[in-house]
């Protein structure tokens, strides 16, 4: 994908690697340009960007489980031996009606994201606000703040890359009964946000006090606050506001 | 079959879900779907590669499995799925923007040609690069990229250009 570009006319296929951040530096400051100097070129690229944005996050509800499902699940989703006993149950009953099928399928979907999310950080408590803690993490600019639910919200602080080569992004958690915890989250390759470390729920004035303290494997107590320790240990270098609305208008489709 | 192998699938599956549901345009029929393409990918695991991408070997899978259902009731039709307007989460109005725009898409997606669809589904939706979009389908990535213009045009003068097409039940698309 390295083709260059040249003095010939700006194909589409040239817009649409444009609008899929697919171009190098040198050809994507070409087509900005061009694009910005030429209403009809800019007309032309409209398709690419909107099926890159809009119709793509048309999608993403389907990564979430319905709620309609929601009291199948056990009160405490474990780390999903569910999910793999529930998977040979069905695959093992080729005849099982379909109603059944679909079910058992969502059920595994919830116990491997829920379990794959949670692991033993969340209580039950925060486990309902997981699918929406995701898509605040997903689309929500720094410095603004994303209503969850049951009253909660979460206000996002910064956005970074880290040496592991990921997006990762700093939160508030404000609950309902005006303790907070701050958190940090990171995008795997499969797209999903992992919580890396989250502090207990305390009251803003003894935020600065950690009550549950992050001890990475090799590494003593530490006195500073876990997310910012953590955030210290693995970051990479500081999203720009400008880099973070890119990513934001491109799904975070970009390599840190 | 490994544990990680095992992990591994049941971390993709949302993805999964999402890319069955691009290409069926029917929840159900992708549930179906997904469940057959883990089927076969734990009944074939050892055909797997250590170090290549099991997503694209999941995908590659699941796109044959669709393929061959299309080609099995073509004279059958198709239809839409009402349920796919049911979808629900945590922030209603949020939701109800998304749940209206997913009957749309979908709608439109319907419209494209199989090849089109399945280009869509994993360039736009799940953002894998035209390269890997051309090692799971099999097509030349020049050709990948002339049909992903082609589909990203039609889908914008579909859903912006002209009155959203609206099928009705049991009607052909």
């Amino acid at each position: 994908m390295s083709e260059p570009l040249t003095a010939h006319p700006i194909s589409d296929e040239m817009l649409m690697r444009f609008a899929d951040d697919d171009l190098s530096p040198v050809e994507r400051a070409l087509v900005a340009a061009a694009v910005a100097g030429d209403p009809e070129l800019a007309k032309r690229l409209e398709p690419f960007r909107f099926t890159r944005d809009r119709l793509a996050r048309a999608y993403d509800v389907t990564l979430e489980i319905p709620e309609r499902l929601s009291n199948v699940l056990p009160p405490t989703p474990g780390p999903t031996p569910s999910g793999p006993i529930l998977l040979m149950l069905f695959l093992r009953r080729p005849d099982i009606r379909r109603g059944l099928l679909g079910m058992a399928l969502l059920i595994l979907v919830t116990g491997a994201v829920g379990g794959w999310l949670l692991r033993d950080r969340l209580d039950s408590d925060e486990a309902g606000a997981t699918a929406a803690m995701q898509r605040a993490l997903e689309e929500t600019p720094s410095h603004s703040t994303a209503r969850l639910d049951n009253g909660t919200s979460m206000k996002l602080t910064s956005t970074f890359a880290s040496i592991h080569k990921q997006w990762c992004r700093e939160y508030v958690v404000l609950y309902a009964n005006s303790t907070q915890a701050a958190g940090l989250a990171c995008r795997a390759a499969n797209g999903i946000w992992k919580v890396e470390v989250q502090q207990d729920p305390v009251s803003p004035a003894r935020s600065s006090r950690q009550t549950r303290q992050y001890e990475p494997a090799g590494e003593g107590p530490s006195e500073r606050q876990p997310v910012a320790d953590y955030r210290d240990r693995i970051l990479q270098a500081d999203a720009s506001q400008q880099d973070e609305e890119l990513l934001l208008a491109r799904r975070w489709n970009r390599h840190p | 079959m490994t544990d990680e192998f095992r992990s591994r699938l049941l971390q993709l599956i949302p993805r999964l879900r999402r890319f069955a549901v691009a290409l069926t345009g029917d929840l159900d029929q992708a549930d179906d779907l997904v469940q057959e393409t883990c089927a076969r990918a734990l009944s074939r695991n050892t055909q797997w590669q250590q170090g290549t991408r099991l997503d694209s070997w999941m995908y590659r899978i699941a796109q044959n499995i669709w393929l061959d259902q299309l080609r099995a009731k073509k004279v059958r039709g198709d239809h839409v799925d009402l349920a796919m307007t049911d979808i629900s989460g945590t922030d209603g109005r949020t939701i109800v923007e998304h749940r209206l725009s997913l009957a749309d898409v979908n709608t439109a997606m319907k419209r494209l040609p199989a090849d089109q669809r399945v280009l869509v589904a994993l360039v736009c939706i799940d953002g894998i690069s035209y390269s890997e979009a051309a090692a799971i389908t099999g097509v030349p990535i020049g050709t990948v990229m002339s049909r992903l213009a082609r589909a990203r045009r039609q889908l914008h003068t579909y859903l912006e250009g002209e009155a959203t097409p609206r099928l009705a039940i049991g009607m052909k698309p």
